[in-house]
C-alpha cells in the first residue's frame, strides 16, 4: 500500500488557512486507499517528522507552512528540512511543498531522476477577504488561491503523474484569474497580481513523470 | 540614472495601486504569517522593506504581463 504524509502546522493566520484547506486532502487520500499519515499542530515538529519519514518511507509528502530558499518549516516555524543538513531525507519521493521559496535552492538540491519536488521558487501569496476572517470556509477569495494547490494534490492521489497534476493546478489558476477579471466586485482586481504570482512561481523539479 | 528613476516611478505606481485597493482585501506574503491590509502593504512598500520589494516585484510582473497581453 502506498503511503502519503501530510504535515500541517497551525500557529498563525496563514498556517490556519493551510491547515484548514489540507484537511480535505487527508480525507481524499484515505478514500483513495492510501495509508495516510497526518501530523498537525504541535506534532508537526522536526523530531516527529524525521521519525515518521525514516520509519514509514512515504511515497508522497505534502508540507504546509512557511519556508525560505533553504528551509521548510513546521509548527511555530521550527525548521523541518534544511538544505545541506537533512534534505536527503526527502529524496526518492514526490514532495509538494506549499511554502514560500523552498523550491529555489532546497527543491533544486532534492530533485533528481528519482525525486520530484513541486514547490514555489519565490513567495506563495495568499489573499483573503476580511469579511470572512472568522469563517475560513466562507472565504471565497482565499479559495481562489488554495483550490489550485488542492487540485494538484487531488490529481496526484487520483493517479495522474506530477506533470499532469501541475498542469491542472496551473489551468485552475488561469481560470481563477479570468474569473477575477470579470468579477464585478471592487476587490476582485486587487487579488489578481498575487494570484498571477503563484502561477509564475509554481515549479516542478526533478522526475516529471512520477506518479503515486 | 534612468534605471533609478524607473524604480522610483514603479514604486509610485505600486503605491497608487495599493491606495486604490478595496478595504476588505488582505494579502499574506512570505513567512510573516499574518495577512497585511492596505495600510500595512503601503508601509511595507513605502519603507522599502523586503516584503515591500516583493510586492513591487509582484505588481510590476503583473503589469508587464497585462501589457504584453499574457493575461
Amino acid at each position: 500500500m502506498k503511503k502519503t504524509f501530510f504535515i500541517r502546522p497551525c500557529h498563525d493566520d496563514v498556517t490556519s488557512y493551510l491547515h484548514y484547506y489540507s484537511k480535505e486532502l487527508l480525507i481524499e487520500s484515505k478514500k483513495r486507499g492510501f495509508k495516510t499519515i497526518n501530523k498537525e499542530k504541535a506534532d508537526a515538529n522536526a523530531l516527529m517528522i524525521t521519525g515518521i519519514i525514516k520509519k514509514n518511507n512515504p511515497d508522497f509528502i505534502m508540507f504546509n507552512g512557511h519556508g525560505n530558499p533553504n528551509t521548510i518549516c513546521g509548527h511555530h516555524d521550527e525548521p523541518l528540512i534544511k538544505l545541506n543538513k537533512n534534505h536527503s531525507l526527502i529524496k526518492n519521493k514526490i514532495i509538494y511543498s506549499l511554502s514560500c521559496s523552498s523550491a529555489l535552492k532546497l527543491g533544486k538540491k532534492v530533485a533528481d531522476s528519482k525525486s520530484t519536488f513541486i514547490g514555489y521558487i519565490d513567495e506563495f501569496a495568499l489573499g483573503m477577504d476580511i469579511n470572512s476572517q472568522a469563517v475560513v470556509h466562507r472565504d471565497k477569495r482565499a479559495r481562489l488561491f488554495l483550490e489550485p494547490s488542492n487540485l494538484l494534490v487531488k490529481s496526484l492521489l487520483k493517479g495522474n503523474n506530477v506533470k499532469e497534476a501541475v498542469i491542472k493546478a496551473r489551468n485552475l489558476m488561469k481560470k481563477n484569474i479570468s474569473k477575477l477579471k470579470t468579477d464585478p466586485f471592487p476587490d476582485a482586481k486587487d487579488y489578481l497580481p498575487y494570484l498571477f504570482n503563484n502561477l509564475v512561481v509554481l515549479s516542478l523539479l526533478g522526475n516529471d513523470s512520477a506518479k503515486l | 540614472m534612468i534605471r533609478k528613476n524607473n524604480s522610483i516611478l514603479v514604486r509610485k505606481i505600486v503605491l497608487e495601486r495599493i491606495k486604490n485597493m478595496a478595504p476588505n482585501v488582505k494579502i499574506a506574503l512570505g513567512s510573516k504569517g499574518q495577512f497585511l491590509n492596505k495600510d500595512d502593504l503601503l508601509k511595507e512598500v513605502a519603507n522599502n522593506t523586503p516584503i515591500g520589494e516583493k510586492i513591487v516585484k509582484i505588481q510590476l510582473r503583473y503589469m508587464q504581463a497585462l501589457g504584453e497581453g499574457l493575461i
